[in-house]
């Protein structure tokens, strides 16, 4: 048995476009997921994220390539994973038209659980939603319905968790709540996202996929390094000096680029050690505001294309 | 190799189905009852229809149709009628469960897919059937028959069933990949059940057209039934009309049709993958 819960060799899903031609949305992805590791994938949107999640899952086949999970093979050997494995697309794969608890009691049945009324109740006070499971889904608001789509998964009790954008759209609250849930689970978890501080503070490893491409894998605290590393400050000031500043910054060798803005502009550097020298020089101009900002994640993509 | 726990598990999955099911119909009541009411609107403008050719005089008739026992064919209508709902069972649950996406839900579980059609299937007898039986019942009431035929006249309802059910799953799986075409096959299925002389007389009917009825199958198959009853009153005057095409029409169709939509099934489920649209 190997020791990886999640292996994808050359793994590849192109889709047919109407108007001709195909979308690469994965391209021969290899990545490997311990047991009880929580991995993390980060990219934008159309990054080819759902797709290998899908893949993974059964719910799509990819166009070349292969998947093993726990040793079996994805495409071959669909019916011995699948009840191990569960899959939380946003807050998809609920019956609106029905109540909480039908929906958990209906996923309950199809999955053999016993006792799954007791297991219900559990799961729903330790999500906060024990007085919503006797109402209609659809009057639920986004985030109970996360936490539905939650419930549903860890009711299964399966050995993997897929977890498709579990926290978009949630309050820090909840957010914080839902981590801490999935950090005491100590189970295998594939997490996509493109939700930065999410990955950050659940994940133990994380890969980087744009355009269906890995960029790169890499732990936690790397990837933390390269936030640190990753600097932007927006700066507001009198435009007539904006010239002027921006041709002393054109001579500094930490300085990555200047991206002009409406009353200023974002200043990119590549290390947090030259952040004095840096705050000299804007101490000589008349400087309105000064910012930090939490680099995108497009701003990460650039600096790992770099890489 | 076959397990009991197996069969168990099956068993537990239809049910789980079709509980599900139910409550998402029973959801919305009046759309519901509607369902009941649409049939009986069918046979009732017929109901008039004929109830006035046959009051100008008592010598008319058209085929097995008379005076006296038209009214047994409109019941056996309504009963027809009632069970087209099965023609756009599969389509309309495969499309709600495919915009709802709860569908994933299904193929990642380990589930057997033909579960969910006769899951699906097992709800829509459960709406039908009492209905169906009281329809049945009024028949019997005022038209009784001896057990035999009663028997025999069930025996033909069931494989009617069965044979909607296959075209129903057929355009349920076309719907997945095709959703105009599908729309365009659940108008034509309508279309050739109403040509096939379910309400009407096909003497009625103007000749051309009778030439057409005549090609339809469900014609022989909607005839057998109505038949198969009136056999058990008067069967020298039903066996006038009941020919071997009539029951080559319904075996062939009630084992070729479900054979070939559950290997269509099949075949586009693993192709597609349901969410492949």
């Amino acid at each position: 048995m190997s020791d990886f819960a999640i292996q994808t060799f050359d793994l590849s899903k192109k889709y047919k476009l109407k108007k001709g031609g195909y979308v690469q949305a994965l391209n021969k992805v290899n990545i490997s997921i311990k047991e009880g590791e929580i991995f993390g994938l980060l990219g934008p949107n159309g990054a080819g994220k759902t797709t290998l999640v899908e893949i993974l899952t059964t719910l799509l086949q990819p166009t070349s390539g292969y998947a093993e999970i726990l040793g079996y093979n994805v495409l071959k050997q669909a019916n011995k994973i699948k009840n191990k494995l569960g899959l939380m697309l946003g807050h998809e794969i609920i019956y609106y038209r029905l109540t909480g608890k039908d929906n958990l009691k209906f996923f309950a049945r199809i999955y053999n659980i016993k006792n799954f009324n007791k297991k219900i109740v559990e799961l729903a006070t330790i999500f906060g939603i024990e007085n919503w499971l006797e109402e209609y889904v659809e009057k639920y608001s986004r985030g109970m319905k996360l936490k539905l789509a939650l419930c549903r998964v860890l009711l299964i009790e399966p050995e993997i968790l897929f977890l498709d954008e579990p926290l978009l759209g949630l309050d820090p609250n909840t957010i914080k709540q839902m981590i801490d849930i999935l950090l005491d689970l100590n189970q295998t978890i594939l997490i996509t996202s493109h939700q930065m501080h999410v990955i950050q503070q659940v994940c133990d490893r994380v890969a980087f996929l744009n355009k269906g491409n890995v960029i790169k894998v890499d732990t936690q605290e790397n990837f933390q390094k390269l936030m640190r590393e990753t600097i932007y400050i927006r700066i507001e000031l009198p435009l007539e000096h904006l010239n002027k500043l921006k041709q002393e910054l054109s001579t500094l060798d930490y300085i990555i680029e200047f991206l002009d803005e409406k009353r200023g502009g974002i200043i990119h550097m590549n290390s947090k050690n030259n952040y004095p020298d840096l705050l000299h020089l804007l101490s000589t101009y008349p400087i309105t505001k000064i910012q930090e900002v939490e680099p995108t994640l497009g701003d990460i993509f650039i600096e790992l294309s770099k890489i | 190799m076959f397990k009991a726990n197996d069969l168990k598990l099956n068993i537990k999955q239809i049910l789980a189905i079709s509980e599900k099911e139910l409550k998402l119909h029973l959801r919305y009541g009046f759309k519901f009852a509607l369902r009941y009411i649409k049939p009986l609107v069918s046979i009732f403008i017929p109901y008039i229809i004929l109830a006035k050719i046959f009051s100008l005089s008592e010598a008319f008739y058209f085929d097995y149709y008379t005076e006296y026992n038209f009214l047994l064919f409109l019941l056996i209508a309504y009963c027809i009628n009632y069970m087209f709902g099965i023609l756009d069972l599969y389509k309309e649950t495969f499309r709600r469960e495919k915009i709802w996406q709860t569908l994933k839900g299904l193929i990642i579980a380990p589930f057997n897919r033909f579960n969910l059609i006769v899951g699906l299937l097992i709800t829509e007898l459960i709406i039908i059937i009492p209905t169906v039986a009281i329809f049945i019942m009024i028949c019997y009431i005022l038209f009784p028959i001896p057990l035999i035929s009663l028997l025999h006249f069930c025996s033909i309802f069931l494989a009617i069933i069965i044979i909607f059910m296959g075209i129903g799953v057929l355009i349920g799986v076309i719907d997945i990949v095709n959703e105009d075409i599908s729309n365009l096959l659940s108008y034509s299925a309508k279309f050739i059940s109403w040509l096939s002389c379910v309400t009407y007389p096909l003497k009625l009917f103007p000749r051309i057209l009778q030439f057409f009825i005549r090609l339809n199958p469900f014609y022989y198959i909607f005839d057998l039934l109505k038949l198969s009853w009136w056999a058990g009153i008067d069967p020298i005057d039903a066996y006038k009309y009941i020919s071997w095409q009539h029951y080559f029409v319904l075996f062939t169709m009630a084992i070729g049709i479900p054979i070939i939509a559950l290997c269509s099934f099949e075949r586009i489920y693993n192709r597609y993958g349901i969410t492949g649209y």
